[in-house]
């Protein structure tokens, strides 16, 4: 009993919700999860979310097959295993890497996610209830980002692993030698996905019809893209290249080494964050000030 | 509105314009705490955007708004809490089922999903819709679909409700039902009721408290019975055992008097006070049976005719005769 006592004391001295109270903000955060799960459990009952898993995986996984049960037709390793296999994976990575089809899916999977409840007239149904702006926000990115761990995470594993088992990390199209860097690379995909979907929750909470915010995300996307290209080196971070390569499927087995230390790593992956806390930051101001007519 | 009764919702030369156009212009009113407050006025008024703005959805060009002391555009979400909205045309998730689409509305207004679950199904319940649970929101009725709104609008049992022409696309049964719902509500809980509506005798039916509204202002407001009593309530009607002799009565006590049919329409000429005592006491002293005593129907029809122009009036006359 008294341990009881003690535990109670405990979590009413730490608990974080009092605080919240004194800073006039009660409750926050218990509306993102519930925000994250309808739009996860609304998102898989519609068709653009099973073209996305057969975007995202069916290739892929072709690949892989592809690959594995082709006769390695090299004992050796390295650089004869690499052109033993560069032919028949670059023709379908060519075809599909040209139309930029993952990125499109992903926009058009975000962008009507405000928008798309404005025109439908349920926004006002989420607005009507106790719930901050930054929680929909939130729990909108929460939820696509859950989408697209669905999608693709287990994808990226797979090829990875398959990878790792069946060419021993020796496939030199892929750099990924070991698990740590195969869960680093799925982190960093996810980051990189986390700044489009923040990027285009911009573009929806800034349109009230989701066509003029998918547009408005895709050609700001492509833009930024083709400024990016002529900018620096293709995966330098400083430049905006990796905006564009890393929504495609080609970082699944093209994701290349980073040339820096484990400080400049850490600097990409905080300013990754930073750059996606920029956009939600933006998408919730803009979001605040927003009148429903 | 009289001093000791309390405010809940103060309006202070509130304007809303959209594009230079004024739909809401220098607008002052205040809402008496657990009253049946209705907005009355022809479609365009600027009662929804009055609406809008009370539930933080628009923004105030000037002027203040003040809801238990907070203003709705700075503390929406402190005030969600404790008020319960109805739109005008109600659009819910149609591929959920109501009781889905219930227990979401639930959670998000801060309920733990056992919460949620005994919520939703009470809210149902009120609204009568508890047979529908498991039906798609998409194939509920206009009328069921508007019952759904309410039964949303009601989760939390909050301490205002403002409903957005709630009548409107009803059928007269729809209607019938949804007004007694709101005087119900009224009846059972001390909760503040704002009702929107453009039809002259719901709201005579459904409020206590009236504003009447025309080209985004507030044309007069106040209490039912102080509108009738200050501006209008000139003729009674009056039903008796014996309606001819009250109406001799009456006439020997000055009294201007008319008989229709079984009725009797009597106009106090201004004194209205010796009209309230003289009627009792006749029926006391002389034994007549007093069945009825009240102002006559279209009462505050004669409002809008002093009020508002002549097309207003064809409009509310229109939606009186359907």
């Amino acid at each position: 009993m008294i341990s009881m006592s003690r535990l109670e004391n405990f979590k009413q001295k730490f608990s974080i919700s009092p605080n919240l109270n004194r800073l006039g903000i009660p409750h926050y955060g218990r509306s993102i999860p519930i925000i994250a799960q309808e739009l996860f459990t609304s998102s898989i009952r519609e068709k653009r979310f099973y073209l996305a898993v057969l975007y995202y995986n069916v290739f892929p996984i072709l690949i892989v097959l592809f690959s594995v049960a082709q006769p390695v037709v090299q004992s050796g390793t390295g650089i004869a295993l690499f052109y033993a296999q560069v032919n028949t994976t670059d023709i379908i990575k060519s075809i599909f890497t040209s139309f930029f089809l993952g990125q499109i899916l992903l926009v058009l999977l975000t962008a009507d996610q405000i928008s798309g409840e404005v025109e439908q007239d349920t926004f006002p149904l989420l607005r009507s209830k106790p719930v901050y702006d930054s929680e929909i926000i939130l729990g909108k990115f929460s939820g696509m980002l859950g989408i697209m761990i669905l999608i693709d995470v287990p994808t990226i594993a797979i090829v990875y692993v398959v990878n790792l088992i069946r060419y021993n990390a020796d496939y030199p199209q892929a750099y990924i030698g070991t698990i740590d860097e195969v869960i680093g690379a799925i982190i960093v995909v996810l980051l990189l996905q986390g700044i489009i979907i923040s990027f285009v929750l911009v573009f929806s909470t800034i349109f009230s019809k989701s066509l003029y915010a998918i547009l408005a995300s895709l050609l700001s996307i492509f833009i930024l893209s083709s400024i990016s290209g002529s900018l620096g080196e293709k995966n330098n971070y400083i430049s905006f290249n990796w905006l564009l390569d890393a929504t495609l499927p080609e970082i699944f087995y093209h994701l290349e080494p980073f040339s820096f230390g484990v400080p400049s790593l850490f600097t990409f992956v905080i300013s990754l964050s930073a750059t996606i806390i920029v956009f939600l930051t933006s998408a919730t101001i803009i979001l605040r000030n927003k009148e429903l007519l | 509105m009289h001093e000791a009764e309390e405010s809940i919702v103060t309006i202070t030369n509130l304007s809303k314009f959209f594009q230079a156009k004024a739909i809401v212009l220098g607008m002052n009113l205040e809402i008496p705490q657990g009253s049946l407050f209705g907005l009355l006025g022809p479609n365009g008024a600027g009662k929804t955007t009055t609406l809008n703005l009370l539930m933080g959805r628009l923004k105030p060009t000037s002027g203040n708004i003040s809801i238990l002391g907070k203003d709705p555009w700075k503390d929406r979400v402190e005030l969600s809490h404790k008020i319960g909205y109805l739109p005008q045309n109600p659009t819910q998730h149609p591929d959920k089922t109501v009781f889905k689409f219930m227990i979401y509305m639930a959670r998000l207004k801060g309920y733990s999903r056992q919460e949620a679950i005994f919520k939703a199904r009470e809210s149902l319940f009120n609204v009568g819709l508890e047979r529908f649970e498991r039906n798609f929101v998409g194939k509920l009725s206009g009328g069921e679909t508007q019952r759904l709104g309410f039964a949303n609008a009601l989760l939390g049992d909050p301490e205002i409700l403002i409903l957005d022409e709630p009548t409107a696309s009803l059928d007269p049964e729809g209607r019938v039902y949804i007004m007694d719902l709101i005087s119900r509500l009224a009846k059972d809980n001390s909760q503040t009721v704002i009702v929107s509506s453009h039809i002259l005798p719901e709201i005579q039916r459904m409020t206590n408290y009236l504003a009447i509204m025309s080209e985004g202002k507030v044309l007069v407001s106040g209490s039912m019975r102080e509108l009738t009593h200050n501006v209008f309530d000139e003729q009674y009607e009056i039903e008796t055992s014996h309606p001819k002799q009250l109406m001799e009565e009456l006439k020997e006590r000055g009294h201007e008097v008319q008989l229709d049919v079984e009725t009797l329409i009597v106009t106090s000429n201004g004194n209205l006070q010796e009209l309230w005592e003289d009627v009792p006491n006749i029926c006391v002293e002389k034994h007549f049976q007093l069945r009825s005593y009240k102002p006559v129907r279209d009462a505050l029809e004669n409002v809008f005719m002093r009020l508002v122009s002549t097309p207003m009036l064809e409009d509310i006359k229109g939606d009186i005769d359907e």
